[in-house]
C-alpha cells in the first residue's frame, strides 16, 4: 500500500503555529513570574556581585535568611554575577521588561551616575524621610545626581598598605623609610610590593594615593569639584613615583603589566611579598586566607613631606528600579541592610564599615578588621582623608588614565605626557 | 463554493492525475496541491530557523547600523542622531588607528601561519600513515578547545613569575630572552597571536587532512616516477588538487582576523596600555566599559566592512587565478 504523507492544510497550518506561538507567551509569561512568591507571599529580586570566596557567600546568603526571618512573607531572590559582567547585565537587566528590585551598584558618575541619567533608577529622596536612614551626609552626596538622591551607600573604604608584620619590622613615616624597607626586602629575594596591573584598574588606586598625598585633600577636592588641573608638577611626581620609580627600583613583582590582582595579592597572602597597597576590601579574604603571619597596615607614608592622605570613600551602594515590580519590597530590604542588627552582622562577617553610625561595643572581629574599623570610624568626612579617584570621574577619563598608566610602566609614555593626557581627557569629559 | 474542475481519467492516462484547484480568475494555478501542501509544510520547517536568525543576527546587525549614526551611551532612553560623526571620529582616534593596525598584522601573520604550518602538517600525516592517529589527534587538539581556556593556558605558559616558558629559558642559559610576555609593549600582540596561530592550525590541518584525501594517489605516483622530489610533489600535483579547500580556510582564518576578541580579551585585555589592541577589544571597551555605544556600534561595522571587503576580494583573487 502507498504511504501518503497527509498534507497541511491552512487552516491547520494556522492552528499550528497559533498553538505554539501561544505556548511561547505563555511560557514568557511565566518567566516574568509576577512578585508572588512560592508559598504565595511576595518577591523582591535582587541583583549583586558574587563574593569572592565560597565562605564569603555563604555568609550572604545567611544575611538573606536573617533578613526573611524578620520579614516571613517575603522571599528575597538574590542573584549574584561576577563583579566584571556587572556593569553589561545590569545595565541590559534594567531596560529590560523584567528589572531587579534593587541591586548593589557602584556609586561613582560612570555607573549609578549614568543609570540615573538615563531614568532607570527610582528616586530615593521620600524613602529617605520616611525611614530615617543615617547614611553619613558625605556619603550620601556620593549618590546623588543632578541634584537627587538615588542610591544608598552600602560601606565606606579606604585604600591603604597592608604589611607582613614578620618581614616588615615598622611602618614607615616617609618614603625614604619605605625604600629603606624595600631595599632590604628585595636584598632577601622577597618582592616589596605585591602590584598587579593587568586588569590596569590597580594602578588607579595607587595613583589614588600619590595624589592624596601630594596633593592633601583639599587640593584634590580642587580638581575634581573645582577648575584645578591634573598636569601639575606635583601630580607628575606621583605618577613618576610610582609606575616609574618603584618600576625601575624593582619594587614590583617583574612583568607587573602581566600580573593580576589577585596574582599579586596572592604573592601576599603567602609571604613571598612584603606589602599589599590595595583596598579595605580585601580584609574579609585576608583575614581568611593568612594563617602564618601576622598583618598589619599603615597609610602611604609621606612623599617628599607631603601630607598623610589615603584615599577613601563610598564603595557600593544600593539602588531601586525605576520599574521595579516590588518597590517597597525593595525598600524593606534596604531598610533592614540599615538596621543596626544587618550592620552589626556585615562588620563581624565582612570586615566593612557601613556608611552609617553603628554600636560597635561588644563586637566580635578580628584583631585587623578591628584596626581598619577604628580607622574608617574616624568619618572619611575627616580632613586626613584623600579620594580615590576612578569613582568620582567618568569612564573615558578612567580609561586614558588607567591605559597610559601602563604605559608609563611599559615605558612608552612620560609621566609628563600621562599627566597632559589626564589633563586633556579631563577637559573633554568636561564639555561632554 | 469554489469550483473546482475535474478531468476524468482518459483511457489512454495511465496514471490518474491529481486534482487541479483552479484560482481566483478560474485558470489553473499551475501548483499541484500536494506541491503547494508540501510547501507549508518547508514553511512550517523554515519557520523557527528563519526566526531565530531575525531575532539574533538580522534584527541586533540593522540595529547596530542604527546605532552607529546616534551618540547612544548605552543606557539612555533618548539616541541623538549625528550622522558620520562616529565614522570620521575614528580617523583621528589614535586608539582605533592603533588597533587597526594590530588587526592587519594579525590578518597577515594569523592566517598566513596557520595555513601554512597546517598544510605542512596535513602532507606530513598523509604522506606517511605511520603513526598518523596519534599525530592525527595531536595537531588537531588545540582547535578542540574553547579559546578562553587557550588563552588561560597560555597566559600561564607566558607568566612572568611562574610560567614555563621563563623557566625553559632560565634552563637552557638563555636568561636574557626571559620577560613577561605579555607585559612587554612590543612581544605582547606577538605572544598572543602565537597562541592563537597554535589553535587556529589545528583548524587548518582538519579541513585540508580531509582534502588529501580526495587527492588522486596515481597522479603522484606518475610525478613521483617522473622523478619529482616532495617539496615538487607537493607543490605541484597535490596543492593544485586540494586549490578549493586550501582557499576555504585561508577566507575562514583571514575573516576571523578581523573579527578576532576572546583570545585578545582574556591574555592582554588589549594592554599593555594599547599596545594588544585591535578592533573588537577597543569595540567593546568603547561600547560596554566608556557607554559609548554608538560609536562602537560603528566600530563594530568597521570590523564588518574589513572583513566582507578582505574575503571577497580574496576569494575573487582566487578564482581569477584558476
Amino acid at each position: 500500500m502507498r504511504r501518503v504523507i497527509r498534507p497541511v492544510s491552512r487552516k491547520e497550518f494556522l492552528r499550528l503555529g497559533g498553538a505554539g506561538l501561544a505556548g511561547a507567551a505563555l511560557l514568557g509569561v511565566a518567566g516574568c513570574g509576577g512578585n508572588e512568591g512560592a508559598q504565595g507571599g511576595e518577591v523582591v529580586r535582587f541583583f549583586t556581585a558574587a563574593q569572592e570566596t565560597a565562605a564569603q557567600e555563604r555568609v550572604m546568603q545567611d544575611l538573606v535568611a536573617r533578613f526573611e526571618e524578620k520579614n516571613p512573607n517575603i522571599t528575597l531572590e538574590r542573584e549574584a554575577v561576577p563583579t566584571e559582567d556587572q556593569r553589561t547585565v545590569i545595565q541590559t537587566r534594567l531596560q529590560s521588561g523584567n528589572p531587579p528590585d534593587v541591586f548593589s551598584y557602584d556609586t561613582g558618575p560612570g555607573f549609578g551616575g549614568v543609570l540615573a541619567d538615563a531614568g532607570l533608577l527610582r528616586p530615593l529622596e521620600d524613602a529617605y524621610k520616611q525611614n530615617d536612614w543615617g547614611i553619613y551626609d558625605w556619603a550620601k552626596q556620593r549618590a546623588t545626581y543632578g541634584g537627587k538622591v538615588y542610591g544608598v551607600p552600602e560601606n565606606v573604604e579606604e585604600v591603604i598598605v597592608f604589611y607582613n608584620k614578620d618581614l616588615v619590622p615598622e611602618v614607615p613615616q616617609t618614603v625614604d623609610e619605605l625604600r629603606q624597607i624595600a631595599d632590604e626586602l628585595k636584598g632577601q629575594g622577597i618582592t616589596p610590593f605585591a602590584f598587579g596591573d593587568q586588569e590596569q584598574w590597580p594602578a588607579g588606586h595607587l595613583f589614588s594615593i600619590g595624589v592624596s598625598n601630594m596633593l592633601g585633600r583639599e587640593g584634590l577636592e580642587n580638581i575634581l569639584f573645582g577648575e584645578g588641573r591634573w598636569d601639575t608638577p606635583e601630580v607628575v611626581r606621583a605618577i613618576e613615583l610610582f609606575f616609574r620609580d618603584f618600576v625601575e627600583s624593582e619594587y614590583y613583582p617583574e612583568g607587573v603589566n602581566a600580573i593580576t590582582y589577585d596574582d599579586a595579592n596572592a604573592l601576599f597572602y603567602s609571604g613571598r611579598a612584603g606589602m599589599l597597597p590595595t583596598g579595605t576590601w580585601v580584609v574579609p579574604t585576608i583575614v581568611e586566607t593568612v594563617q602564618d603571619f601576622e598583618v598589619g597596615f599603615f597609610p602611604f607614608p609621606s612623599i617628599d613631606g607631603s601630607s598623610i592622605s589615603p584615599p577613601a570613600g563610598v564603595g557600593s551602594g544600593l539602588f531601586v528600579a525605576k520599574n521595579a515590580q516590588n518597590s517597597e519590597g525593595a525598600l524593606k530590604f534596604i531598610d533592614y541592610l540599615q538596621s543596626e542588627d544587618a550592620a552589626r552582622f556585615l562588620i563581624e562577617k565582612f570586615s566593612v564599615i557601613p556608611a552609617h553610625p553603628v554600636n560597635t561595643e561588644g563586637l566580635d572581629v578580628p584583631e585587623l578588621s578591628k584596626q581598619v574599623l577604628d580607622d574608617l570610624s574616624r568619618s572619611p568626612q575627616a580632613e586626613t582623608f584623600g579620594y580615590n579617584v576612578d569613582v568620582l570621574t567618568s569612564e573615558n577619563f578612567n580609561e586614558v588614565m588607567n591605559s597610559g598608566f601602563q604605559e608609563v610602566i611599559g615605558g612608552s609614555r612620560s609621566p609628563e605626557e600621562q599627566a597632559a593626557a589626564l589633563q586633556d581627557a579631563w577637559a573633554s569629559s568636561r564639555e561632554g | 463554493m469554489k469550483q473546482t474542475s475535474t478531468r476524468s481519467p482518459t483511457e489512454g492516462d495511465a496514471v490518474p492525475v491529481p486534482r487541479q484547484k483552479r484560482g481566483p480568475l478560474g485558470q489553473s494555478a499551475g501548483v499541484s496541491t500536494l506541491q503547494r501542501q508540501q510547501m507549508h509544510y518547508g514553511m512550517l520547517f523554515v519557520l523557527p530557523g528563519l526566526l531565530v536568525y531575525l531575532v539574533f543576527m538580522a534584527y541586533p546587525f540593522l540595529s547596530t547600523i542604527y546605532l552607529s549614526f546616534t551618540s547612544w551611551n548605552g543606557v539612555a532612553p533618548t539616541k541623538e542622531w549625528v550622522g558620520l560623526t562616529n565614522y570620521a571620529r575614528m580617523f583621528t582616534d589614535g586608539v582605533a588607528l592603533k588597533a587597526f593596525l594590530n588587526n592587519v598584522i594579525w590578518v597577515v601573520i594569523g592566517t598566513i601561519a596557520p595555513v601554512v604550518f597546517g598544510l605542512f602538517e596535513a602532507l606530513l600525516v598523509w604522506s606517511s600513515p605511520r603513526g598518523s592517529l596519534v599525530f592525527r589527534t595531536l595537531f588537531f587538539l588545540p582547535f578542540v578547545l574553547p579559546l578562553v581556556v587557550v588563552g588561560i593556558v597560555w597566559q600561564w605558559i607566558y607568566h612572568p613569575l611562574f610560567g614555563s616558558l621563563n623557566k625553559l629559558l632560565d634552563g637552557v642559559g638563555l636568561e636574557g630572552l626571559s620577560r613577561g610576555w605579555l607585559a612587554d609593549p612590543h612581544a605582547a600582540l606577538y605572544a598572543v597571536l602565537i597562541a592563537a596561530i597554535w589553535t587556529a592550525t589545528g583548524f587548518c590541518f582538519l579541513i585540508l587532512h580531509a582534502a588529501l584525501q580526495n587527492v588522486d594517489a596515481s597522479t603522484v605516483e606518475a610525478a613521483m616516477i617522473d622523478g619529482a622530489g616532495w617539496f615538487r610533489r607537493a607543490w605541484s600535483v597535490v596543492i593544485p588538487q586540494i586549490a578549493p579547500q586550501l582557499t576555504m580556510v585561508t577566507a575562514v582564518t583571514l575573516i576571523g582576523g578581523f573579527a578576532v576578541f576572546d583570545i585578545v580579551f582574556v591574555m592582554t585585555g588589549g594592554g599593555p596600555g594599547v599596545a594588544s589592541e585591535v578592533l573588537a577589544t577597543y569595540t567593546y571597551k568603547t561600547a560596554f566599559q566608556q557607554n559609548e555605544a554608538g560609536y562602537g556600534s560603528a566600530l563594530a561595522m568597521l570590523i564588518t566592512l574589513l572583513s566582507l571587503v578582505s574575503a571577497v576580494a580574496f576569494i575573487r583573487l582566487r578564482e581569477r587565478e584558476r
